[in-house]
């Protein structure tokens, strides 16, 4: 599909600006028409996806897309009674469409509407095997909310944000400052959705969740690593072991909040409700007694907005650096008074290659370079020399091993991209915010 | 042992990371250290090191030119039709190369994509770019400076440049060495040896049958250059650690490239800032 059509459907000509066919050429390509608005719903201008799709549903009503991505729009605009009608009539449209039913079944939970959920996911008819995974999947995602409900993973949450050793953006910059100075090992490692993943195990609970854990599983190894080959492999799933030994030793833990909680739960995320859940019981056990202490899993960007990082940057300990991105440890060298002590470069994550390019790593990060960087951080004593860690789930590992020859790792995670000048989530838009 | 101490290499001191890698090729020991090679062009990493080049377990591989130069006459005397085209094929014989002396296990290939023969006219923008990739390896082989080819010449002086502006910034700089290419010995061509100089003791390393298997190989990978290989042999590949070369004074009579391409180097040497 070339892009001018889309473009067009999308009322814009090729060079993104408002062209004269508008959004009436929705008609020469529907599916066009549909990404066109999907793209325009992820970009904000509500107002112009819902102009192409209400055009789309006109002239193909029988067609469940446009019915669908309708839907979307106005469950994000709270009207959950004009989300379900227009589903409705996607449903009317086609009901065998896998994509529908899943939107169905998501708002309805989200919404705290179980049984209308189940019984929606009950009248579905699978049409092959994909399907039948998929409606197993959104099965177990609604068992999984049943039996672990929003209101107790807010709370675990809550109970994380109230603790005292939950501490704010100035004393963890304290805490590293302080573990530098003194020449103590610290580790600060954050825990997502990709650790979320994980840490929990298909097996868990009697299996009963494990189509969903290891959908999640399979789409975090597609982030990371480009495939999912992954999934069964021994000596990585040896690596969980050592990811909840990380966690049990780590000084400070970056951990999901009671906003983000709800948010998942609110669109009854297949990822996000399990992998938040997953990682609050995690930690659960955490709170009971002597252990880390907590801030929430967006510290990296705090310490960067903040300016802890360059003050810690700047303090004179010797810096360290693991990340994707070639030009980095250079980039902190020419900064006066920076010393950089060693840099060890990793492949990017393969989701993010359209963005950061490639690097010209060849060998995969696992086994391959997680051996080769395990190896080198071994060789080290690590004492007063500062590590900024950017390297996904194997990333909390190598904060563990530097701690353990201490060292002061931080896990600054999708900083070292905006650092780069690199916009690989939707928060770091804005990269005039981030520079070193 | 303080932290950047620990960014030495395993046999610390004065040229213990030399010293270390030296005794592993010695040994015909695999080598697990991430290593760089800076090359000039495509085919050096098999002229100089494609007997051993199987040891190494992490080994980077920076291209410095793609081999094809400005002038259009190259391609076409290769039997290109343009100077893309050349490089592109030499791109394809590199990478066919390495599947045979390293059996596509190289850690990272970079190419930088410098025109042929035009070192000399990028060396700021190649010395802060060697910069930031040899601050991720802890040794790095390149080419002697030693008059035989300017892209060579401007290779190794930009390495030791790229190297010691590291050290001056207080971190870490990997362990600097060096593998053969050519040079004018007594009137003739010599290849496969250092420029004498007893101050830089070199080792001998042998090739098994496998390795010059490997490297014979290699050689028939790089097609556009079977004229240039057949000067080069298969005898034992020999490395150094590198001097400290003076940019300011060529390396021994006149350069095979000239009297005049020599000054071209050491002014853009000269003019650089220092580290």
């Amino acid at each position: 599909m070339s892009g001018a059509p889309l473009a067009a459907a999308a009322g814009r000509g090729p060079d993104g600006r408002r062209g004269p066919a508008g959004w009436a050429r929705a008609g020469a390509d529907p599916v066009a028409a549909v990404k066109a608005a999907e793209r325009l719903r992820e970009d904000g201008d509500i107002l112009e996806a819902a102009v192409i799709l209400v055009e789309l549903c006109r002239i193909f009503p029988d067609l469940p897309y446009g019915w669908r991505e309708i839907a979307i729009l106005r469950q994000r605009a709270g009207d959950a009674a004009g989300a379900a009608r227009d589903l409705a009539r996607a449903f009317a449209a086609d009901p065998g469409d896998v994509l529908t039913l899943s939107q169905a079944v998501r708002q309805l939970a989200g919404a705290g509407r179980p049984d209308a959920a189940e019984a929606c996911l009950a009248g579905f008819r699978p049409r092959d095997a994909d399907d039948r995974l998929r409606a197993d999947q959104l099965g177990q995602l609604l068992a999984f909310m049943r039996r672990h409900p929003e209101a107790e993973a807010r709370a675990l949450a809550m109970r994380v944000r109230t603790s005292p050793r939950h501490i704010g953006v100035d004393a963890v910059e304290a805490l590293v400052a302080a573990a530098l100075a003194r020449r103590r090992p610290l580790s600060l490692i954050r825990l997502g959705d990709g650790e979320g993943a994980w840490i929990g195990d298909p097996d868990d609970e009697g299996g009963r969740y494990r189509a969903l854990h290891r959908r999640n599983r399979k789409r975090i190894l597609r982030t990371w690593f480009g495939g999912d080959d992954l999934i069964d492999r021994p000596d990585f799933l040896a690596l969980r072991a050592r990811l909840l030994a990380a966690v049990e030793e780590a000084t400070i833990l970056g951990v999901t909040y009671p906003e983000r909680v709800r948010h998942e739960y609110g669109i009854a995320s297949l990822a996000g409700v399990p992998c938040c859940t997953n990682v609050l019981a995690c930690v659960a056990p955490l709170l009971g007694r002597e252990g880390p202490a907590f801030c929430t899993h967006d510290i990296h960007l705090e310490l960067h907005l903040s300016g802890a990082l360059h003050r810690l940057l700047d303090a004179g300990a010797p810096v360290g650096v693991i990340s994707c991105h070639p030009g980095l440890a250079g980039a902190l060298a020419r900064r006066p008074g920076v010393r950089v002590g060693a840099s060890l470069l990793i492949p990017e994550e393969k989701r993010f290659t359209p963005v950061i390019g490639r690097n010209g790593t060849l060998a995969p990060h696992f086994p391959t370079v997680f051996h080769q960087v395990v190896a080198r951080l071994r060789e080290g004593d690590w004492a007063g020399m500062l590590w900024l860690v950017a390297a996904g789930y194997l990333g909390k590992l190598y904060c563990h091993e530097i701690a353990r020859r201490g060292g002061v790792a931080v896990d600054i995670g999708s900083v070292a991209d905006a650092w780069s000048g690199k916009a690989t989530r939707p928060g770091l838009s804005d990269l005039g915010r981030y520079r070193l | 042992m303080s932290a950047v101490a620990t960014t030495q290499p395993r046999d610390a001191g004065p040229g213990g990371g030399e010293r270390d890698v030296l005794a592993h090729l010695a040994a015909r020991q695999p080598l697990d250290r991430a290593v760089a090679l800076v090359t000039a062009h495509p085919d050096d990493e098999s002229i100089g090191m494609g007997g051993v080049m199987a040891g190494f377990q992490n080994l980077t591989l920076l291209q410095l030119t793609d081999g094809a130069p400005l002038d259009l006459a190259a391609a076409e005397a290769a039997g290109f039709p343009t100077r893309r085209a050349y490089a592109a094929a030499r791109r394809g014989e590199l990478v066919d190369a390495l599947q045979v002396t390293i059996e596509g296990r190289l850690s990272r290939l970079t190419c930088y994509e410098i025109p042929d023969g035009s070192l000399v006219d990028h060396l700021g923008v190649l010395i802060e770019r060697l910069a930031e990739d040899l601050i991720c390896v802890e040794a790095v082989f390149t080419h002697p400076f030693e008059g035989g080819h300017i892209d060579h010449d401007a290779a190794a002086l930009a390495v030791q440049v790229a190297c010691a502006r590291l050290a001056a910034r207080g971190g870490h700089a990997p362990a600097r060495l060096e593998f053969t290419s050519y040079h004018r010995h007594h009137g003739l061509v010599r290849s496969g040896r250092f420029r004498d100089d007893p101050a830089c003791p070199e080792i001998a390393v042998p090739l098994t049958p496998e390795a010059a298997w490997r490297k014979e190989a290699a050689f028939a990978c790089h097609r556009s250059q079977a004229d240039n290989l057949r000067f080069f042999g298969f005898g034992p590949e020999r490395f150094r650690r590198a001097p400290v070369y003076d940019a300011t004074r060529p390396p021994g009579g006149e350069p095979m490239y000239g009297e005049e391409a020599w000054r071209r180097l050491a002014a853009a040497m000269t003019a650089l800032a220092p580290p």
